[in-house]
């Protein structure tokens, strides 16, 4: 559950671009970029990201047709009015998807919010636990876990979108489903004939960057958006018939 | 290997997208038998409607990017072969979308009649279609049955290897749900009025800005099929 006083506590995208490059949160830990054995997170710093966050927000766009997606969903009763984010801007997928999210609020008039997941430490547990780290957004994650094969991650970014009244319809989660990030990251770190351990791994985190600037990321920003709607629209429909 | 079906030969015989749309109109076609859900039915003349929604079909800029970095790779994407029939509102969503991201890679796009003189109704049969071979090759295995869904896009390289099929809809748009909610019938509705008004509203999503959406969901999907198999892959082999 989210009450709308919770919601009001998140921050709009452009209170979080400043917050991004504070040195409040450049003093917050980073992940460090590898998992421990339960699946929590390796700590380590934090770099300033706040540039690539308004370059994304600056170039990205709806196409005509998601715009007016967008307009016509949050025009239904009962159509989207409110979205709720939990980022972290060491994390790729965050950087690629908030500022489209932050384009689709705006196009559609919607409330977007945005949340950190942790607060002064890396979550270090595969679980989020609010007790354990008071000063993060942990009751707000564990209710919008990835569950997949292998179990429940804090996967982010988490964007859940709700009516006025705070009923969900629909969460996205990490990815689009066509970005089969696990595959592609595996073949980057995989070695090469000849490469020690340390350069395959200094070539794989170049070749994922490379790709972050590729215009694949912007392909898989705006198909995160059409998968959004698709299921807003499939949403409609279903329940259409239902109070009809 | 050479492909058990396609070569520059066979390709040859296909239609350009211009081809296909002026085909779409003549009275060849329209003498074919159609299709609508409800099973068979006359053809209508869908050509001012392929026109027009290419004229309209745009890409994104990531989009044409990506499909321009792609075919620039050896083994990269250079022909698309494309099976339709305009009778099909996801050829008619997809096809001018199609060959837009052919256009935006400067690939060679092809297309082949799904279908003869009479509807398929069974299993693709040479005896009824010149291009039966083609679909048997890429018929649609779900869990409850293999279907020959259409369109059906096939991307090559210049030799012909395959790199990626897509087949009828992108992943995001649920067809089968939403066709169902549309066509089951409301309190008080007699049979004809459930298919009268179903029919409405099934029509009535394509001329919703949905349609696009998915259009454009599923060259996202062909763009990241062929990243998977051409620069994922590329580099492992």
């Amino acid at each position: 559950m989210v009450t709308a006083e919770r919601f009001a506590k998140g921050m709009t995208f452009n209170e979080y671009l400043t917050y991004v490059g504070s040195p409040e949160n450049l003093a917050r830990e980073a992940f460090g970029g590898s998992y421990l054995p339960d699946g929590g997170s390796t700590a380590g710093p934090r770099k300033d990201n706040s540039a690539i966050f308004r370059e994304r927000y600056a170039k990205a766009r709806l196409t005509d047709q998601q715009a007016s997606a967008i307009k016509w969903l949050a025009a239904q009763p009962n159509g989207p009015a409110k979205i709720l984010v939990i980022s972290e801007d060491w994390s790729s997928d965050c950087r690629r998807d908030v500022p489209t999210l932050a384009r689709l609020a705006e196009t559609g008039g919607l409330e977007l919010r945005i949340f950190n997941r942790d607060g002064k430490k890396i979550l270090g547990t595969r679980r989020p636990d609010a007790t354990a780290y008071p000063d993060a957004n942990h009751d707000l994650m564990v209710q919008f876990l990835k569950k997949d094969d292998r179990g429940e991650w804090a996967s982010l970014p988490v964007a859940v979108i709700y009516t006025k009244d705070f009923k969900e319809l629909h969460r996205y989660i990490e990815f689009p489903s066509m970005y089969h990030k696990d595959l592609i990251r595996g073949q980057q770190g995989t070695p090469r004939a000849g490469e020690s351990a340390d350069q395959a791994k200094d070539r794989s985190a170049k070749e994922f960057l490379a790709l972050q600037a590729s215009p694949f990321f912007d392909v898989w920003a705006s198909a995160a958006v059409d998968e959004i709607l698709s299921a807003l629209h499939e949403k409609q429909v279903l329940e259409a018939g239902a109070r009809g | 290997m050479a492909d058990p079906v396609m070569s520059a030969q066979r390709f040859a015989k296909g239609m350009t997208f211009d081809e296909y749309v002026r085909f779409t109109g003549t009275p060849e076609n329209l003498a074919r038998e159609g299709s609508t859900l409800a099973g068979s039915a006359p053809r209508r003349d869908w050509s001012s409607f392929f026109r027009e929604r290419y004229g309209k079909a745009a890409l994104s800029e990531p989009q044409r990017a990506a499909i321009a970095a792609l075919a620039a790779q050896p083994g990269g994407p250079a022909k698309v072969v494309v099976i339709s029939e305009d009778w099909s509102s996801d050829c008619r969503r997809d096809v001018p979308y199609l060959q837009r991201l052919a256009d935006a890679g400067g690939l060679e796009l092809r297309i082949f009649n799904r279908d003869g003189e009479k509807l398929l109704r069974d299993r693709p049969d040479a005896s009824t279609s010149p291009n039966a071979d083609l679909m048997q090759r890429y018929m649609n295995a779900r869990t409850d049955g293999t279907f020959a869904s259409i369109p059906v896009a096939v991307f090559f390289d210049r030799d012909f290897n395959e790199l990626y099929r897509y087949v009828e809809f992108p992943s995001s748009y649920h067809k089968d749900t939403l066709v169902a909610k549309i066509r089951s019938a409301r309190p008080g509705e007699t049979p004809d009025q459930t298919k009268a008004r179903g029919g409405k509203e099934f029509f009535a999503l394509f001329d919703t800005p949905f349609y696009d959406v998915w259009a454009h969901a599923a060259i996202a999907e062909i763009l990241s099929g062929l990243y998977e198999r051409v620069v994922v892959e590329g580099r492992r082999g």
